[in-house]
């Protein structure tokens, strides 16, 4: 299967132009399957209250989010067993101590490679864990062990009725009662936690797909009376097809102007919110937002729409002195939805980037803790959060009767913004 | 064959135009037509007619003038010699010292051949040929007559000498037979008469004034065509000023007057006075502009691209769409604004693509033209 000196890439490149495509999606998907390595502090713990200005006269405010990433919480206690194994490794542990230290000698790296590589698919090859995670029996990953983690309480504590009980994170600044289960999960992944505090995949690819314009997404706040307490405030969170603008430095430059999707999906999220003490909340919603792997048409795998969707979303953002709103985003995903980049990416994700789709979705059924169904008493979602920042910006609305019109016809605004 | 075939009709075209420059007591010349080996005498001007100025066409009167003849649909492929500004002058008046160098001269030539090749192709020459060869595979000088003599009256600015008319049919004759096609006859005619000086030079012939007979000149009908035109309208003349000019019309000052008032009103008028404020302001520094980014983070290429525009529009829009008074295009808080250059403004715009009005608020030190950020950056 794999050439000598070739890398998996380049042998899929060589030899299965199909494969091919599933590998670099499978590459993508890696990216996703994490978080950031270097969370200094998220907004929730940087209190600019006491500074802020005063709304606009209009009481309209208009971000573009700029960071977009799954928190992590850094700190070697978090994984002591290490990290989560990637395919070669979990044949390689299934094996007795003896045949273990036989492959992996380098003269058997070859015959390591085939025999690891046929784990990734079914008897007749037609299937692989990726793809078709349900028909693979894989051993659960290894989850984090650390009792802290960024997040929301997304269920007031208690689990019930339509949630399953779970252990409850605190955050590093005190708070309890955060759901993030899909932290538990994933967080040991290297994809998420990074490596000797370098960033991780997931942060650098996360931050690319945002600066790329694919997944740009804008906030639009409307009815703002007071940046400390207002007990009303309508939120748009929205994806926009506009490119942020960014410096040389790729920083991103305040005041530039974006217009909210007018084409189908255009995820265009109201929601109700409050503001208390500096720190806007909005109300449990569903929450949809563009998400896309790759590069290409929408009927080319590498570039396969699939979404953000919280279930039973909230956004939690602090205003910043600086005219910025930080942040997290909460709430339950579908189980799928975690593993939709590598499935996506099929048998390459599982080759190349050695991720176990199956064990994964294993995993996530076990620690599932929300979207329970009420017909199997099993939970179809699990907690999970997005920290945010968002950056001042004009933002054009338009409304949903109106997108249809101006998806016709070009562009237009319908209600000014910031 | 084909290529040395085009060669001496190179020769004999410029040869035409300098010949004619000469016998009429030219001043300067292209650096062409110095080279430019004897094929054809033509014949002298009018005795009593001379020429008083020579302007190299800028890159966008020759593009504005190929796109108003053939169509805009024809595609100009090819590097223009630039024409040196003057210090402390327009490029205008730059184009009356331009010469030509071989290598420049040569881009007109690969120019004039691809322009040539389209108009003459299957897709365009019905729109040029209003005849059918009695032969596709041979010469029809009757033809060839009919297409080329309108064409060179569009090239030229003035209806071709009957010298003139002789040798590039002539040539198409000559061209049709080696290559067994009418059309490629055609085709060559025509890149010889696209770089004759006397289309990459406006040519300003003066005549004797009635007036004052013995003592003044004052410059013919088709002199004044063309200024009116490339001064008004950036552009080579059209038919209908042609047929003024054909008739003497302006020589009339009250005819002129009308002529020049018309031209004013029409909405072509703009690109005139784009060209003129693009000279003035010294566009071409936007060619070259460059800033540190860690000092200007919002200034990139779109901004760049937007800055001369958002100056024009705001230049067109005050003097020419408002009639509004010049020296308030100092202090007028209207311009336009696109979605790049509204970052570098920090004010919003109300749609992702295009240019929209904007008026900056009372007191707002970006009012006026000396605000704006292109005048900013280039001074």
């Amino acid at each position: 299967m794999r050439e000598e000196g070739i890398t998996p890439m380049t042998a899929h490149r060589r030899t299965f132009p199909a494969a091919r495509l599933a590998t670099m999606a499978g590459a993508l998907g890696v990216l996703f399957a994490a978080g950031p390595a270097a969370l200094l502090a998220p907004a929730i713990g940087e209190d600019a209250r006491a500074s802020l200005p005063a709304p606009p006269p209009d009481g309209t405010m208009g971000f573009v989010v700029s960071e977009f990433v799954q928190p992590i919480v850094p700190g070697s206690d978090s994984c002591p067993d290490g990290p989560v194994l990637k395919m070669r490794d979990i044949y390689l542990e299934s094996l007795p101590p003896e045949e273990r230290a036989r492959l992996k000698r380098k003269e058997n790296e070859k015959e390591l490679d085939r025999l690891w590589q046929l784990t990734a698919f079914g008897k007749d090859g037609s299937t692989n864990v990726c793809s078709q995670p349900d028909l693979f029996d894989r051993p659960l990953q290894r989850t984090l062990k650390s009792p802290l983690a960024w997040g929301l309480d997304l269920d007031g504590g208690t689990a019930g009725e339509e949630g399953c009980g779970h252990e409850e994170f605190a955050t590093p600044d005190g708070q309890s009662g955060i759901d993030n289960q899909e932290y538990r999960v994933n967080g040991c992944k290297l994809e998420w936690r990074g490596l000797d505090g370098m960033p991780s995949d997931n942060s650098v690819g996360m931050k690319q797909f945002m600066a790329s314009g694919e997944w740009t997404q804008v906030l639009l706040l409307r009815g703002v009376d007071s940046l400390q307490n207002d007990p009303e405030v309508e939120v748009i969170y929205a994806n926009t097809p506009d490119r942020p603008m960014i410096d040389s430095r790729g920083t991103w430059l305040k005041g530039a102007t974006f217009t909210i999707s007018t084409t189908p999906p255009r995820n265009r999220n109201v929601l109700k919110g409050r503001i208390e003490h500096g720190v806007l909340t909005t109300e449990p919603a569903d929450i949809q937002l563009t998400q896309t792997w790759g590069q290409g048409g929408a009927r080319d795998i590498r570039g396969n729409r699939t979404k953000w969707h919280y279930v039973k979303g909230r956004l939690r953002l602090t205003f910043q002195a600086d005219g910025s709103l930080r942040g997290m985003l909460g709430g339950y995903r579908p189980l799928f939805d975690v593993i939709a980049s590598p499935a996506i990416g099929g048998a390459g994700a599982a080759l190349t980037a050695g991720i176990d789709c199956a064990g994964e979705l294993k995993t996530l059924r076990k620690y599932a803790d929300g979207l329970r169904n009420p017909k199997t008493g099993q939970c179809e979602g699990i907690s999970g959060t997005q920290r945010i920042t968002a950056i001042p910006a004009y933002v054009n609305d338009v409304a949903p009767a109106d997108a249809v019109r101006t998806a016709s016809q070009g562009p237009a605004m319908q209600g000014k913004t910031r | 064959m084909m290529r040395r075939i085009s060669h001496l009709a190179l020769g004999a075209a410029g040869l035409a135009a300098a010949t004619s420059m000469i016998a009429g007591g030219m001043l300067a010349r292209p650096a062409v037509a110095e080279s430019a080996p004897p094929v054809v005498a033509a014949p002298a001007p009018a005795p009593a007619a001379r020429i008083v100025a020579m302007r190299r066409l800028t890159e966008t009167q020759y593009r504005n003038a190929i796109a108003d003849i053939f169509g805009p649909d024809i595609t100009v492929a090819g590097r223009f010699e630039p024409i040196v500004r003057p210090a402390h002058e327009l490029v205008a008046h730059g184009a009356k010292d331009a010469s030509l160098s071989p290598s420049g001269f040569e881009q007109f030539d690969a120019m004039a051949r691809i322009i040539a090749a389209q108009v003459f192709d299957e897709a365009h020459r019905r729109q040029f040929v209003p005849c059918a060869p009695a032969d596709a595979a041979k010469a029809d000088a009757a033809c060839a007559r009919r297409v080329l003599a309108p064409l060179g009256r569009y090239l030229f600015r003035r209806p071709l000498t009957a010298m003139e008319e002789a040798l590039y049919v002539r040539m198409a004759s000559e061209a049709a037979a080696p290559t067994g096609s009418f059309h490629k006859g055609l085709e060559l005619a025509l890149s010889a008469m696209l770089v004759s000086p006397s289309f990459l030079y406006v040519i300003e012939t003066a005549e004797p004034d009635p007036a004052n007979p013995a003592a003044a000149l004052r410059l013919d009908s088709h002199s004044r065509a063309a200024r009116l035109s490339f001064m008004l309208w950036n552009t080579t003349p059209n038919a209908a000023l042609l047929d003024a000019a054909d008739k003497g019309r302006l020589t009339d000052q009250k005819a002129l007057d009308q002529v020049a008032r018309a031209m004013v009103a029409s909405p072509r008028f703009e690109q005139g006075v784009r060209a003129f404020f693009a000279d003035m302001l010294l566009f071409e520094k936007f060619d070259e502009i460059a800033k540190d980014p860690l000092i200007y983070p919002y200034f990139n290429q779109p901004v760049a691209l937007a800055m001369p525009e958002q100056m024009l529009r705001t230049i067109v829009d005050h003097l020419v769409t408002r009639e509004g008074d010049y020296r308030e295009l100092f202090s007028t808080r209207r311009t336009f604004m696109n979605r790049p250059l509204a970052a570098l403004y920090q004010v919003p715009v109300r749609q992702s693509g295009g240019w929209e009005p904007f008026e900056f608020a009372p007191g707002d030190d970006r009012a006026g033209l000396l605000g704006q950020a292109g005048f900013l950056a280039l001074y």
